[in-house]
């Protein structure tokens, strides 16, 4: 999302830029040749006097408009998991980041090594420097105990902060 | 930055859900003030922009640079590197960069405090030396490290460091790559520091590793650095487990 945020951000600054030297050349065509130019007014203005708010199309570009703006509006506001996440937390001096998915394919590895258990994911969420690891995975329930020995035995090995939560699902497993 | 996207982004979908809202309502006319019959602008608009003659194409001009100026700023929000800008070169007394260069003599595997750069032939440095890193202001100090103090400013490339720096980190066990980006003023370094490391690595014992560099590359500087921020990466493959 920060790299979409980004992209789109530099894309909106593209579009202001090449449409705020577009509305310079245009008024300055219009001013000395009476036509716009590089592209003609005539039919921007024709649509704009023709169209009027109770036409179809007119509801139509609105209702879209306000949906992408609710798109938008809620990818932002929702919470992001963090791309970087507090690790060496317990040294006084100065705390290390490792990125997210790293932590979640070490995580998940460190699960999926318990014997019985299959496709392991992992997922860190929360904020970065306070974050939390659910496992879900498939397994028999009595190893449940073993895989959240074995991924806070690594977490250990990240010194990860004292109070990373962790939570384990085991789905039982299907007979081969 | 991120906050400040964010933020951006926000704005513009208020903006747009605004819009969509006035214009659903405008068109069951239940905006005050319009009318769904009425064209969405007036043929009149052509005679009112006419009238205002030479100082409506003005205005339109200053509304299209304030854009255009708008739309270089955020781009060069979004290509700025983050942090403080890159530290300059280094510049020295050329007694004290001598000074530096015959650091104790100490083994590779046991010398925290071993330069980096330029050190005495008779103790090698773990990391190898970058030619042409450092030079003497009067008289090239670096390249013989045991000769007497010269006067004179001793020049220490910040690049040269940072590959030092650099190639020391990826030396270290359990680092694969690395990079490091040096910031600050020169009497002022700091450090970010960037590590893609073997799956089966040990933080923790990495970390003093790290803290070893880091006080070798404060020998060869002649000043304490400060590390702003260590960001850590495994590549994408499952770690060697031994049963």
């Amino acid at each position: 999302m920060r790299t979409a945020n980004r992209i789109g951000a530099l894309l909106l600054g593209l579009v202001l830029f090449a449409g705020g030297l577009l509305v310079a050349v245009e008024a300055v065509s219009v001013a000395v040749r009476g036509e716009g130019w590089p592209l003609p007014l005539h039919g921007v203005f024709d649509t704009l006097t023709t169209t009027t708010a109770g036409d179809q199309s007119f509801l139509i570009v609105s209702i879209a408009v306000g949906v992408v703006g609710l798109i938008i509006f809620l990818s932002q506001v929702r919470p992001w998991a963090p791309n970087l996440v507090a690790v060496n937390a317990a040294r006084s001096d100065g705390t290390w980041w490792m990125a997210r998915r790293s932590v979640e394919r070490r995580m998940a590895s460190a699960a999926n090594d318990v014997t019985g258990v299959q496709q392991a994911r992992a997922h860190v969420r929360g904020g970065r420097r306070k974050w939390r690891v659910t496992i879900a995975g498939r397994g028999p329930a009595d190893q449940r105990d073993a895989v959240t020995e074995a991924v806070q035995r690594e977490l250990g090995r990240l010194d990860a902060p004292a109070d990373t939560g962790l939570s384990v699902r085991l789905r039982p497993g299907r007979v081969a | 930055m991120n906050a400040g996207n964010r933020a951006l982004w926000i704005v513009v979908s208020l903006l747009l859900i605004g819009l969509g809202v006035l214009g659903v309502l405008a068109h069951y006319g239940r905006l005050p003030g319009t009318d769904p019959s009425l064209p969405l602008l007036s043929p009149d608009v052509r005679d009112w922009w006419n009238s205002w003659d030479v100082w409506a194409t003005v205005a339109a001009v200053a509304v299209g640079l304030i854009l255009a100026v708008l739309g270089v700023m955020l781009m060069r929000a979004q290509l700025r590197r983050r942090g403080r800008a890159d530290m300059p070169d280094l510049k020295m007394p050329a007694e004290r960069g001598a000074l530096a260069t015959t650091a104790p003599s100490t083994p590779p595997s046991t010398g925290p405090a071993q330069p980096l750069v330029g050190a005495a032939p008779t103790a090698p440095p773990p990391a190898p030396a970058v030619p042409g890193g450092a030079h003497g202001g009067d008289g090239g100090v670096m390249g013989g490290a045991r000769s007497r103090p010269v006067p004179g400013t001793l020049r220490v490339e910040a690049g040269a460091l940072r590959h030092a720096l650099t190639a020391d980190l990826r030396h270290q066990r359990g680092v694969e790559g690395a990079d490091v980006r040096l910031t600050g003023h020169a009497d002022d370094p700091h450090l970010r520091v960037w590590l893609t490391i073997d799956p089966n690595a040990d933080l923790t014992d990495l970390r003093e590793r790290v803290v070893a560099v880091v006080d070798r590359f404060t020998v060869t500087a002649g000043r304490p650095a400060m590390v702003d921020e260590v960001t850590v990466r495994v590549p994408n493959r499952a770690p060697a487990r031994v049963r």
